[in-house]
Order: C-alpha cells, then structure tokens, then sequence
C-alpha cells in the first residue's frame, strides 16, 4: 500500500513538474507525433516496393512500432530516472538512493519523468488503432501493452546495470540503448541464424515486438505464452543482474542534497 | 592570422584527442553501426533486394553517424549559463564548438568509413564504384555533415527560447531519415513527398553522397549549388539567431 502510495505520489510530483512550462509541453507533444508518423512515411515507400518482409505487412511494421513506442513513451514519461541509473553509479550518486527505506529501483526510476513523452504514448495508441488491432483483439492488446511496458523497463535496467561492471560505460550504454530501440523498431520477421538468437538471448528485444506480432499474425497462443512468460524470466535477470551489481558498487562518499 | 588559425587547429586537436580517449563511447558507435548495417542486410536479404542498397544504407548511416550532438552541446551551454565565460575568450564561441565538433567528426568519420568499405565487403561481396568516385564521393560527404552542422547548430540555438530541444532534436533525426532517404533512396518515393524533399536541405545531406557512391544518377552542378544555397541560408539565419540570442540572454546565478 506505501509502495503504490509513493509511486503515485512521485508520479504526480513529475506531472505538475513538466506542467509548469505548459507551451513547450504541447509543442513536444505534437512534434512527437509528426516525428513517428515521419519515420512510417519512409518505411511506407520501403513497404510499397518489396511488400512483405517473411510474412510481415506495413501493418505488422506499425503494429509492432506502435507497441514499442508506446512501451518506451510510458516509461520514459513516468520512469525516466532509470535511464539515469549508469551516471548516478558512475558518480556515486546512488547513495542518496540507497539510504531510503524504499525500493530503490522504483525510487531510481521515479526520481526523473519526462511527461512531454506522453507525446510517444499517443503516437503509440495511435498507431496501434491504425493497425485495426484495436478493435478486433482489445484486450489482447492492452494485455500486451502492459507487458511490454515491463519488458521496456527490464530492458533499460538490464543495460543499465552494465554500470556497475565497466568504468566510464554511460555513454557506452546510451548507445546500446538506442541499439536496442532500433533492433526492436525494424521489421523483426527478417532477422534469422545469430541475429535471431541475439535478440531472444543477450539484447531479448524480441519479446518487445517480434512475439507480440508474431501472436497477432499467426493467432498463436504460444506466442502469447512466450512474450509473457519471457518477460517475467528477463525481468528477473535484471533484478538480479541489479542486485549483483549493488554489491560490486563503491559509494562516492558524497553528501548532497537532491533537488 | 597565423595565431587565429592557431587556436582553431589547437581545438580541433584537442577534440580529436578528447574523442579518442571516450573508448566507450567509440566502441558503442561501432557496434551501433555494425548492428544496423548487418539487420538491414537482414531485411534486405529477405526481400530480394540488390547489394547496391545495402552499400547505400551502408553509407548514410556512416554518414549520419559520424556528426557529434553539436545542438546537445549548444544547448547545454546556454541552458548552465556556460555560453557567458566562453564571452571572455578570445575565440568566437559558435567558431570554437564547430572546430570541436569537426575534431570529433573526424575521428568518428574514419573509423566509420573504414567499418562501411569492409563491412559492405564483407556482406556484399563486391565494391560499389572505382576508387576515385569514392573520393569524390568522400569529400561530398564532408561537405554534407557541415551541411547537417549547420542544422545541428540552428536547433541548438533555439535553446534560447525554447529550454528544451530534445524533440527539435528528434524531429531532425526522423526529417533526415524520411526525406533525406537514410534507409531507402529517394527515387523510391512518390513524386509528391520526393518533390517535398528536395524542397529542405536533407537530401543534401544524404542521399547526394550517397547515390553518387553507389553509382546512381546524381546531377553533381545542381547538388552542389543546393549545397551552396542551402549553407548560406542556414549560416545567415544562424548568424541572425545567435546575435538575438545574445541580446535576450539572462544569467541566472553566478
């Protein structure tokens, strides 16, 4: 109960934060979505040429864009501060978290939100409709939406914690992050051999868009099954990948006040 | 005029050194870059798509990859406050992060290249053009990521208005993917949305170097001058933005 208490309190906190410079927040709005419906416009031409890619249509392509887009708008919006985690480790900021008797991933994530992502939400929920899915599967869908807001998450502390094992890796990890958002944001169907392994195994960006599609395309439960199942395994790892680090991390010995 | 030109090479130097000793931050560029490249000959692959696409993505993205995130720097000295010491120095502040931008650029630019010819080998078996064509097409190249500079350096100075500029950032990135043909060429459009690209400056940016690399058709006069009208137009409004940014900019604090 304390724990939903302080997610929705900090929650709000973030909101009347990002409220506080309303213009800016409804230019960011908007830009967001023309920017997503930008990269569609390409892919579109790309579609227009070769048609499919392994069974995979311009409406899986949205389909699965859409869920990741909404995943990483959803996280980013409210739990921005797990992006943070790399530098508050390499700084030894992450004292200030750790003397807390709260939960410090959640603290972590909840310390930073960037509410003009909720432009990337929309774009997302948008998207999703386009693909028609919406009206036939709904709560398939929003089922899945939930998941992969978890996986999203998993996935950012899982390279994140990549900190705690390497000096100087936050710019290292910025970049893995975005690798990861484009792997997961093209037309998976086409990756086989290695790649295909890669994005199941170490960089598990597959249950982010390749299995939810894959449900949606061939009706399978299996895939359902797996995006789920495969989920809860990941998210484990990175909490235990997290606490193994924890116990590697050195404080910084820094007395501070967090603003 | 020695002296000038002495400060400005010392900037690059320095940028150059400063880029070299980020390891992470290069290595994470690399792997960027090979994991594009090698998931788009993946999809490519899977459509039956000839080599010579790959070489062209192979190319826009070393390309786009290459130029550091000047408009980040701006904006980030303007937002601290920074952009006030930097009044006191004998060196031209925009002048100063352009050199820096350029060391960067440098060291990035090689080491991406030398990834895209063996790479594109590699995966495709055979090079695109003669080697003269590429060195031309190299220092097209150059000329475009100045070209995206100017851009970078035009968002970056909105920061005195707008504090954050993430979204002008991104909404760059994507303009550059859509309607400079980074993933596929722009005769692939319909004429519509190729006539609204070659109406902004991105086209310039990528697709010119890199269709002229792969042997495409490119009328090399009219890339050049819409290079050349684009660089003065985006360098006057920079020019005119930065003096009204100076004018209206408050510090806060000391």
């Amino acid at each position: 109960m304390f724990l939903l208490k302080f997610v929705w309190l900090a929650i709000c906190t973030n909101i009347k934060l990002s409220f506080a410079l309303r213009g800016a927040f409804f230019i960011t709005l908007g830009v967001t979505i023309i920017k997503q419906l930008l990269f569609l416009l390409a892919w579109s031409f790309f579609f227009g040429r070769y048609k499919v890619v392994q069974g995979w249509t311009f409406e899986h392509m949205i389909l699965g864009y859409g869920i990741v887009c909404f995943a990483m708008g959803f996280i980013e919006a409210f739990f921005y501060g797990i992006k943070d985690l790399p530098n508050l480790i390499e700084t030894g900021h992450l004292d200030t978290f750790l003397l807390q008797p709260k939960s410090i991933i959640l603290n972590v994530a909840l310390s930073k939100g960037d509410i003009s992502a909720l432009g990337e939400v929309a774009a997302g929920v948008l998207l999703i409709t386009y693909s028609g899915y919406f009206k036939s599967d709904l709560l398939i869908v929003v089922l899945l939406m939930v998941i992969t807001t978890f996986c999203m998450f998993a996935l950012l502390l899982y390279l994140s914690c990549i900190a705690f094992f390497m000096r100087n890796a936050s710019d290292f990890i910025k970049e893995l992050n975005l690798n990861a958002i484009i792997v997961a944001t093209q037309p998976n169907a086409a990756y086989s051999g290695a790649f295909k392994i890669f994005t199941f195994t170490i960089l598990p960006v597959a249950f982010l868009s390749y299995f939810p599609v894959e449900y949606f395309r061939t009706g399978l439960w299996y895939y359902l099954l797996i995006t789920l199942v495969g989920t809860g395994v990941f998210f484990g790892v990175a909490y235990g990948l997290f606490k193994c680090g924890l116990k590697r991390y050195e404080s910084g010995n820094m007395i501070f006040t967090r603003q | 005029m020695a002296k000038i030109s002495n400060k400005y090479w010392a900037s690059i130097d320095i940028a150059i050194r400063h880029q070299l000793a980020q390891r992470g931050q290069l290595v994470g560029r690399f792997f960027l870059y090979l994991v594009i490249v090698y998931l788009f000959h993946q999809v490519f692959n899977s459509v039956q798509a000839p080599a010579s696409r790959l070489w062209y993505l192979a190319i826009t993205e070393w390309i786009i990859l290459s130029a550091p995130p000047l408009a980040f720097q701006l904006a980030e000295d303007i937002n601290s406050g920074q952009i006030a010491y930097f009044m006191l120095r004998p060196m031209h502040f925009l002048s100063l992060r352009l050199m820096e931008c350029i060391g960067a650029f440098t060291v990035r630019f090689i080491l991406l290249g030398v990834s895209c010819v063996g790479l594109g080998i590699y995966l495709t078996g055979y090079f695109p053009t003669d080697i003269l064509t590429w060195l031309i097409g190299i220092c097209f190249g150059i000329l475009s990521v100045l070209l995206y500079n100017a851009i970078l350096i035009l968002i970056g100075l909105c920061a005195f208005w707008l504090r954050d500029i993430k979204t002008l950032i991104y909404l760059n990135l994507t303009a550059t993917l859509c309607f400079g043909g980074l993933i596929v060429p722009l005769s692939f459009y319909s004429p519509l949305v190729k006539t609204i690209s070659f109406c902004t400056p991105y086209p310039w940016i990528l697709w010119w170097p890199a269709e002229f690399m792969t042997g495409g058709h490119v009328n090399v006069f009219l890339a050049l001058m819409s290079w050349g009208i684009w660089m003065v137009l985006l360098w006057g409004l920079i020019i005119f933005l930065y003096r009204k940014g100076i004018q209206s900019f408050v510090i806060e604090g000391g």
